[in-house]
């Protein structure tokens, strides 16, 4: 008897089989695309137009600022997990290393930000800097800088901007604790930064 | 005793059969937040639904040692399977910042034990299913008698 009359004999049997096949196939084949999406969108996601500002204002204090796009190409919104932004000035002379702190912020989960899939999305921080222990500090570094054949104001001191996304993408759970199981949120999280004018 | 070719026939069309399941339960043990739907990296239900997948093997292929063969070439050709489907991405992109080093090392180590289940659930899905087969024909037996 030949193989297929045989299974023909078994119909309900092979019947099965052919069903939990198919089913199983079509599982593996949606589970594949998901994770080549997700992937996709992990690789995909980009900072870019940068423009960053510093302005003298009237009243003696500084203003800066940072705008940045968070591009998202991918279908899959990015629910954010922290964003944040630094301002300082690299006060490093040859024998040491010191950063002047000018400004920062920082946004978390609490306050519910996410970028939606297929967008580009403006993110703008903004500080005024009137502390008068900051704003010396920074007419000591023009000072200093001026010894040293710099000519810089408090609008063109070179303020070194970094800002940080790490976003988690929406709908995958990313709870895992276990340490053999922490790569699952790896792949779920997407981190980007812009850095002393660089995209990383 | 000897293996006729239509006996590697049937083998390789129950292996064939078999083999998506063990394909998807594979890359599920890796992904569970990807696939759906997921078993959540419970072993039980794999073995038991290994357990299931073996029973064609045994009901089809009645020779004891061709079932075992065909065992463990749908976990063979299940796995590999499995593997490609892991591999995808990476065809694309290189993603050695998610998975540093060996990548295949790492799909082997997560999945070795379920790889060992699903032999052994296979096994005894085998003795099972021909268990069912014995059964199934003698009662159709006992029917035709009873004509």
């Amino acid at each position: 008897m030949g193989v297929l009359s045989e299974l023909r004999k078994r119909w309900f049997v092979t019947g099965m089989c052919v069903a939990s096949t198919l089913f199983f196939t079509g599982a593996l084949l949606f589970s594949t695309l998901t994770y080549v999406d997700t992937m996709e969108a992990r690789q995909g996601v980009e900072l870019r137009n940068a423009v960053e500002t510093a302005e003298e204002l009237d009243n003696g204090s500084l203003l800066v600022s940072l705008s940045i796009e968070v591009y998202n190409p991918s279908g899959r919104d990015l629910v954010v997990q922290s964003l944040s932004w630094t301002v300082r000035v690299n006060n490093s002379t040859e024998s040491s290393v010191s950063h002047l702190m000018v400004a920062s912020a920082y946004n978390s989960t609490s306050d519910d930000i996410s970028f939606p899939g297929e967008s580009v999305r403006p993110v703008m921080y903004e500080a005024i800097v009137s502390d008068p222990v900051i704003l010396a500090a920074l007419r000591e570094f023009i000072n200093l800088s001026e010894s040293q054949g710099d000519e810089y104001t408090l609008s063109t001191v070179p303020y070194l901007h970094d800002f940080r996304l790490v976003a988690w993408m929406d709908g995958f759970d990313h709870d895992y604790q276990y340490y053999k199981e922490l790569y699952l949120n790896d792949m779920v999280r997407v981190e980007r930064r812009y850095f002393e004018g660089e995209y990383l | 005793m000897r293996i006729r070719g239509e006996d590697w026939k049937r083998m390789l069309v129950v292996a064939l059969m078999s083999a998506p399941a063990i394909a998807f339960m594979t890359f599920d043990f890796v992904f569970p937040n990807m696939s759906t739907p997921s078993l959540g990296k419970n072993m039980l239900v794999a073995f038991l639904l290994s357990v299931l997948f073996g029973m064609p093997s045994g009901y089809l292929t009645r020779r004891t040692d061709l079932a075992i063969v065909t065992v463990i070439m749908y976990v063979f050709i299940g796995y590999l399977i499995a593997i490609v489907a892991y591999s995808v991405p990476f065809t694309v992109y290189d993603f050695s910042i998610i998975f540093p080093g060996l990548y295949f090392m790492f799909f082997l180590n997560m999945t070795v034990i379920p790889l060992m289940l699903m032999v052994l659930g296979g096994f005894i899905g085998v003795i099972m299913g021909q268990m069912l087969g014995e059964s199934m024909d003698s009662e159709e037996t006992a029917q035709n008698f009873a004509k």
